[in-house]
């Protein structure tokens, strides 16, 4: 039933740095809010839960690329899908060292849980600032990354959209008529 | 940031993976909750997974819409009839998964309401919210698994498309 090659495991993945960071920001809100310590270390350890993915999601990633340059994994891809798929792989660079200075404030905050409350909740402030941060650019790297495959989530410029909404005849874009010039060679060429 | 273009089927896409990964990140709150007997953190579990059930209602909207964008031709290119056929059996699925995931968001409600005033109840529907949420997540995995073959045609195995 399931097909785990590195392009669907990545898939599967890929939505864990914002999904899951979202809801694991939420018990450090609450934790924060009703002042309770085990709340904190919840949020904070779902925190580190979701960052220990991100080697999983970059190795598969990078996988699935290399399949597709081999052209292993077909169909290969058109000239937007590669385009996309940079990318993607760059904004995806740029995306983990936040989530691991997020999870590395997040060891942090757990550790200072155990004597320094204080500064554990700021480190959990800035826990959710990463987490944030984090999330942010990781809807920008899904931008990109959805783009590789689907055809229908790359921007159309309005002229190329076919007009089928009232089952009328897709509209070809009208251009001006050039007049046709006719080619002469110049007398001076010839009888040089 | 130009490029965002939030058609159903990119909304669909973006939202459809919150019954898996949030009802998992959602649930491990509830566990420790339970393990350290601290209400708080039952709580912020319970609420988490109302917050996951609560997208339910768009993924459900957001997903049907794409499935007539794509049946209309408004949605391009169209797909395949082992891409059709991927879509029924995701939207059947996806029909199964959504009262699970209703169930155990009216469980998390009832836990919330018991965490109130009646802790030896709230744990044991707070086990019922777990359990429910497994089921959740276990049946959203196999709508999902329909769902990546629509378009994802590397996701299909090689029999489908020897037989197309």
């Amino acid at each position: 039933m399931f097909d785990f090659s590195p392009a669907h495991l990545h898939v599967a993945l890929n939505h864990i740095p914002i999904i899951g960071l979202t809801v694991a920001s939420f018990p450090i809100v609450i934790g924060i809010v009703a002042q309770c310590r085990t709340t904190i270390a919840t949020g904070l350890l779902a925190t580190l839960l979701c960052a220990a993915v991100m080697p999983a999601i970059m190795k598969t990633g990078g996988r699935a690329a290399d399949a597709l340059d081999a052209g292993t994994l077909q169909p290969a891809l058109d000239q937007a899908g590669k385009n996309a798929l940079s990318l993607h792989a760059s904004r995806a660079e740029t995306t983990t060292p936040v989530v691991y200075a997020s999870a590395l404030l997040a060891i942090l905050a757990l550790l200072a849980l155990i004597k320094f409350t204080q500064a554990a909740t700021w480190l959990s402030f800035a826990v959710l600032l990463g987490n944030t941060a984090s999330i942010l650019l990781g809807i920008w790297t899904a931008e990109a990354g959805g783009k590789i495959r689907h055809e229908e989530f790359r921007q159309k410029i309005p002229w190329q959209e076919p007009i089928q909404k009232n089952n009328l005849e897709p509209i070809s874009p009208v251009l001006p008529e050039v007049p046709q010039i006719p080619i002469t060679t110049p007398t001076s060429m010839t009888n040089g | 940031m130009d490029s965002f273009y939030f058609t159903p089927a990119h909304l669909h896409l973006a939202l459809n993976h919150i019954p898996i990964i949030g009802l998992v990140v959602a649930t491990f709150p509830i566990l420790v909750g339970i393990m350290t007997r601290c209400r708080a953190t039952i709580a912020s579990g319970l609420l988490a997974t109302i917050l996951c059930a609560s997208a339910m209602p768009s993924i459900m909207q957001t997903g049907h819409q794409a499935a007539v964008d794509f049946k209309t031709g408004i949605s391009t290119p169209p797909l395949d009839a082992v891409g059709k056929n991927a879509l029924s059996l995701h939207a059947r699925r996806a029909k199964k998964t959504t009262p699970f995931l209703y169930a155990s968001a009216l469980l998390a409600l009832l836990a919330l309401f018991a965490l109130i005033k009646f802790s030896q109840a709230a744990r044991v529907l707070s086990i019922g919210v777990i359990l429910g949420n497994t089921a959740a997540i276990l049946l959203a995995i196999s709508a999902a698994e329909a769902g990546g073959q629509i378009r994802h045609l590397e996701f299909r195995p090689i029999e489908t498309e020897k037989v197309i």
